[in-house]
């Protein structure tokens, strides 16, 4: 299942062992990038992260890239994956935005 | 301009001071000191001069990190944006002094204090806003100015929006339409509209008379802070520059995030570094500022790989240049007597914005007896703009067999010291020419042992007239030219051992083929 940013506040159903793509873009040039906030590790496990973006054109600056973590379902359960977007060197507190995901593990 | 700077520089170039701010506050969060750890390991591997300090992206669990993919192998942009023949490379000036901030020019700064872009992708705005403010300053002495970033995110033609933008189309925007007081379009750090902006914005600018591209080396992003003021620098970000606290930056772990663009404002040779302000807010880094390696040119961060310089601060003094002229197609054309050749003019007006258009007389110089007619002459051309016009060139029937020249001048008529000319070459063949080119391969010498990288050059000669030249190497093609002679650096590093050939192909106006090969081992 891949889910973006689109997918904020909502519900998506998983098997127990199934995996959960999540791609959020953010402005690494602009100092912001996603974190997770307090990771459910009883029901989630990271299988990957990895950040894509596109090399630059000429002499463009400032272009997102995307951020993609890959999760695996670990067991039958309801729980959210949190995100927060800040810069890092501010801390969470200073988030400008968010992304949550519920998810109904089967 | 260059002259007032250097006045300014050379009255107290011993005084660099590099004021750094108190480091970030204990109201930080910090999460995780095991990304911290894994940086400074990292540091220290790679003898990094720089400090890091825990920030909130070690959030991202230690698993996470490890799995973190995304390292790119980053083409070489540079030579593909320099190619651009818009962009006229930055010449050499004095050397150098060995230090150099703006920020403190004989107890004066020539900087604007450091701002905060936001969750906005307009790093290049902020870039080329700071390097106009600077020029402002230079031109006024330190008077603080404030200009708004937030025009060239929102008006058509600014060059971008929140999700990125091109330092290059927003300084020509700077140039020629300017940037009103923040006061006038505060920024929000969205696209915003440019409906937005105070009335009649565009009668109140700060303009730049121009802009160029330095080349991507140490000494001339050197050059171009010294002879011109901040420069615009673009380069590659990883997420260990969130953790830069103080010290001289140079890469040491974690993935590509983007392309970012800064601006110059010194450097230091002492520490081999350049200093430089960055637009993430005063509590990133050194209050807002860092230092980079001059090792980071080359290396993983790309520092520079595109640096614009501005030319000064136009405030509405017209300043004339020659214009440039040049003639389509530059080879040695090749008729028989009595035939024509027929060009295409071009010229460029070269002064700046504040000059009005410039109408150019255009005359042509040909051998007695010949003619030469334009298609529309004078031409009337705006300060930055161009215009071409057709040129007919006709030999008489009793011409002799040679080489002659055409040379064709463009002066403006308002001011006639403002001209420059261009010539060409015409053959006139008597009858048909069956002589193929010499081509003499000059260097490296047949048989000869190859290693590192090796200058290729050769040169040829013909009776009527070369019109190109073509290097192979090992039956593929690397170069081509269009004159007589031909010089490559040839990189053998990767080349496998054993025998290679060279070849080198001469063309001549008539379709004649010269070829000479060499083989070299290695």
């Amino acid at each position: 299942m891949i889910v973006n940013k689109a997918f904020n506040g909502r519900e998506i159903k998983v098997r127990a062992g199934g995996l959960i793509r999540v791609d959020l873009e953010e402005l690494g040039a602009a100092g912001y990038a996603w974190a997770i906030k307090d990771l459910d590790k009883e029901h989630f496990e990271i299988v990957s992260v990895q950040t894509e973006g596109a090399l630059p054109t000429g002499d463009v600056t400032g272009v997102p890239v995307v951020k993609t973590w890959l999760f695996r379902a670990k067991k039958k359960g309801n729980s959210e994956l949190k995100f927060l977007y800040y810069k890092p060197w501010e801390g969470e507190k200073n988030a400008v935005d968010s992304f949550i995901l519920k998810v109904r593990i089967l | 301009m260059s002259r007032t700077r250097e006045k300014i520089l050379k009255s107290s170039i011993s005084a660099i001071v590099v004021v750094f701010a108190l480091l970030l506050t204990s109201a930080l969060v910090y999460a995780n000191s095991v990304e911290l750890e894994q940086i400074r390991q990292a540091m220290k591997a790679r003898g990094a001069r720089w400090h890091a300090d825990e920030t909130s992206v070690s959030n991202l669990s230690l698993q996470e990190k490890k799995m973190r993919l995304g390292m790119r192998e980053h083409e070489d942009l540079s030579a593909d944006y320099l190619s651009s023949s818009a962009l006229a490379p930055i010449p050499m000036v004095t050397a150098a002094p060995a230090t150099l901030d703006w920020r403190n020019v004989g107890g004066v700064s020539y900087v604007t204090p450091v701002k905060n872009q936001g969750s906005c992708g307009s790093c290049w705005a902020f870039a080329v806003t700071a390097a106009a403010e600077s020029q402002v300053m230079i031109a006024t002495s330190g008077l603080p100015i404030n200009l708004a970033e937030q025009i060239l995110v929102s008006c058509p033609g600014g060059g971008g929006t929140c999700s990125g933008g091109s330092p290059s189309t927003a300084s020509s925007y700077i140039r020629d339409v300017g940037l009103p007081l923040e006061s006038c379009f505060i920024y929000t750090a969205t696209n915003n509209t440019c409906s937005n902006a105070c009335l009649n914005w565009q009668d109140d600018t700060y303009r730049i008379i121009g802009w160029h591209s330095a080349r991507t080396a140490v000494d001339d992003i050197k050059n171009a802070l010294y002879a011109y003021g901040p420069v615009i620098a673009t380069m590659y970000v990883y997420n260990d520059f969130f953790s830069y606290r103080s010290g001289v930056y140079s890469y040491t772990t974690g993935s590509y995030v983007g392309a970012h663009a800064v601006l110059a404002v010194g450097y230091d040779d002492t520490l081999q570094a350049f200093i430089v302000k960055n637009s993430w807010g005063s509590g990133w880094g050194e209050a807002g500022y860092f230092m980079i390696a001059y090792s980071e040119v080359t290396g993983t961060s790309r520092f520079g790989y595109s640096t614009l310089a501005y030319d000064g601060y136009n405030d509405g003094t017209c300043v004339q240049t020659n214009p440039t002229v040049t003639l389509s197609p530059s080879a040695t054309q090749s008729v028989t007597p009595g035939s024509a050749v027929t060009y295409s003019m071009s010229v460029v007006n070269n002064d700046n914005a504040g000059c009005p258009a410039s109408t150019f007389n255009l005359s042509a110089t040909v051998p007695s007896g010949w003619k030469a007619s334009f298609g529309s002459s004078p031409l009337t051309i705006n300060p930055g703009a161009s215009a071409s016009t057709a040129l007919l060139v006709t030999s008489p029937t009793t011409a002799a067999g040679g080489s002659y020249t055409i040379t064709v001048k463009a002066t403006d008529s308002a001011a006639p010291t403002y001209t420059t000319s261009a010539s060409v070459f015409v053959a006139i063949q008597t009858q048909p020419d069956t002589i193929s080119p010499v081509v003499s391969i000059l260097s490296p010498t047949n048989g000869s042992t190859v290693e590192k990288k090796v200058s290729i050059q050769a040169n040829a000669s013909d009776n009527v007239g070369i019109s190109k030249m073509e290097l192979y190497i090992d039956g593929a093609l690397k170069l081509v030219t269009n004159s007589s002679t031909i010089k490559w650096s040839w990189n053998t590093v990767k080349v496998s051992k054993g025998q290679h050939a060279i070849s080198v192909k001469a063309y001549d106006v008539s379709g004649n083929i010269g070829v000479n090969s060499i083989a070299v081992y290695k």
